[in-house]
């Protein structure tokens, strides 16, 4: 039901867009929307899914067959920004052990990248850079000079515990108009606002770029151990020695009377 | 059936945790060993951050420890003011051990620190444990000798000298708050009750009866884990309670079948098992400070 009624937009947008204004300068730009705008952590949260999806506006000129260069699309969702510190491990006294390498800035505690193109393919790096597209964009190191040698270490632990998704499956754009694309969400998210970008590249250019929020929450129990835990933290530790005992105490009643 | 502890911010298996909670409590029921030293590491290998691990797991020996202190409570085994030097002892010794903690996390050291204090740990008591399980083996017909070592003379030679009733002594307060800061410095980096080195203490070194010795400890390890818990949650942010909860109710039905099926079984014969475990996990851990690692470099968040 839900998706037919993303199909129901999708087509009359598609339809709005062929009509549409006819002015033949303005350049084509992008209408899109997001299936959820929100999603809930719970307690038993194992993941979520969204769909991102929109059309490309076009206008009278650029729709004739001859004006007609395929465009492409990019779209990025980066998560709320986290502070780290990077160790990498060094052979000391003959056993491995941590050392402190420097602090970063921030670095997106989520990332997905997808497109009808790889980005590489798509933008030369002078032209992400002054976007600010790609992963590396997103992560600033303290001292911007390492930034080359740590950049792929950061990735690398990233997409192993699935916070970086930067092979996801190529979008395909209908009819050199309508794209959708699914975003897999992992268990480990941080709560605030991800952005969703989404670009719609042509020759090397970036044409337009639409943002849109989803907004991650942490709802119920986990939104209140939350709250204590890091904004109230000398009531959240008695709460956890009075729930400890309690556990103990009703432990030896049940039992008690077994026995 | 996952669930997602939302302060080692990690989805796990509800059962496992449970499982897990329930076999170290059937283990520590069964041998009358506090689960501690067994759950952390086992919290380590399934994937939860040390921190969080010796944190929660304070929280959970709190409760584990609870019911049996009443018991004992009830019954008067517990020389109380014994037990408030050692707490004394064992609160001063949880600050201390609370504050190396939050040290070496700001370091990047905390992992490494954890699990050498549990090589050293895991590997004494494995190997005392499994020499003498051997020898109760071998000597199983024979008499074995009762050790009547009162106090050393070392002890009776220090200063602020008390009395304690419940314990029929007349010795130094030093040595008590000695080891309970000892212990309380074990709980909390290791996320230990300590049992396994105040019980032996108490009989050797300040010569207390055995009657009083098992409440006397588990007295002090209710107030030294409270403390522990507390002091965690607000320095280190780093008990979860939801991971506490769910390995307490897997533990305390594990620890009652566990005293059962000890009546029934000769526990000393399968102590042997539980000190090879113990010094299988003391090599598991030893073994990841040599190996060379798959991932050089490892991203600690910044609180």
């Amino acid at each position: 039901m839900k998706l037919f009624y993303k199909l129901v937009i999708i087509i009359s947008i598609y339809n709005l867009s062929s009509i549409s204004a006819r002015s033949a300068e303005v350049p084509p730009s992008l209408v899109t929307d997001l299936s959820k705008k929100v999603i809930s952590i719970n307690v038993s949260f194992s993941g979520s899914k969204f769909h991102i999806f929109g059309a490309i506006k076009k206008y009278a000129s650029q729709i004739s067959p001859i004006d007609q260069p395929p465009f492409d699309i990019v779209i990025e969702v980066i998560g709320p920004p986290v502070e780290m510190n990077i160790f990498k491990k060094e052979k000391k006294y003959g056993f491995w052990i941590n050392k402190k390498i420097q602090n970063l800035n921030s670095m997106p505690s989520f990332y997905s990248i997808s497109g009808t193109k790889s980005l590489e393919d798509l933008l030369p790096i002078k032209t992400q850079r002054s976007y600010e597209i790609g992963i590396s964009e997103h992560i600033n190191l303290s001292d911007g000079k390492l930034k080359k040698e740590f950049i792929d270490h950061i990735i690398s632990i990233g997409r192993a515990k699935k916070q970086y998704n930067l092979n996801n499956t190529p979008i395909t754009l209908l009819e050199n108009t309508l794209f959708s694309n699914e975003i897999d969400f992992p268990t480990n998210l941080y709560e605030g606002n991800y952005k969703v970008k989404i670009h719609l590249i042509r020759f090397e250019e970036v044409l337009a770029t639409k943002q849109d929020i989803i907004y991650v929450k942490k709802i119920g129990v986990q939104n209140w151990i939350n709250y204590l835990a890091y904004q109230k933290p000398e009531l959240y530790g008695i709460a956890c020695i009075i729930i400890a005992i309690t556990f103990g105490f009703g432990a030896s009643l049940v039992f008690r009377k077994k026995v | 059936m996952q669930i997602y502890l939302p302060i080692a911010e990690i989805s796990v298996n509800i059962f496992l945790l449970i499982g897990l909670g329930g076999i170290v409590g059937i283990l520590s029921g069964m041998f009358g060993v506090g689960g501690g030293f067994l759950m952390t590491p086992l919290l380590f290998f399934i994937g939860i951050p040390p921190a969080i691990a010796v944190a929660s797991e304070a929280n959970q020996i709190l409760g584990a420890s609870f019911s049996g202190a009443i018991a004992h409570f009830r019954r008067k085994n517990v020389d109380l003011k014994m037990g408030c030097l050692l707490i004394l002892g064992g609160v001063l010794g949880s600050i201390f051990g609370v504050e190396i903690f939050r040290i070496f996390k700001g370091m990047g050291q905390l992992e490494l620190i954890i699990k050498l204090c549990y090589v050293i740990f895991l590997g004494v008591i494995g190997i005392i444990m499994f020499f003498e399980s051997l020898k109760a083996l071998s000597y199983k017909s024979r008499n074995i000798k009762i050790r009547k070592t009162r106090h050393h003379s070392w002890v009776q030679g220090l200063p602020l000298k008390m009395r304690f009733r419940a314990s029929n002594l007349y010795i130094s307060s030093i040595p008590a708050v000695l080891i309970g800061f000892f212990v309380g410095i074990l709980a909390s980096i290791m996320g230990i009750g300590g049992g396994f080195i105040i019980v032996p203490a108490m009989i050797y070194i300040l010569g207390m009866p055995t009657k009083v010795v098992v409440g006397t400890s588990l007295f002090q390890i209710i107030f030294v884990t409270g403390v522990t818990t507390y002091l965690h949650a607000v320095k280190n942010f780093s008990v979860d309670i939801v991971l506490s909860s769910l390995l307490l109710v897997g533990g305390v039905i594990g620890a009652q079948l566990g005293v059962r099926i000890g009546l029934r079984l000769k526990a000393e014969q399968l102590r042997i098992l539980l000190a090879i475990l113990v010094l299988s996990m003391c090599l598991k851990i030893t073994l990841e400070f040599f190996i060379t690692p798959l991932e050089f470099y490892s991203l600690v968040r910044n609180i």
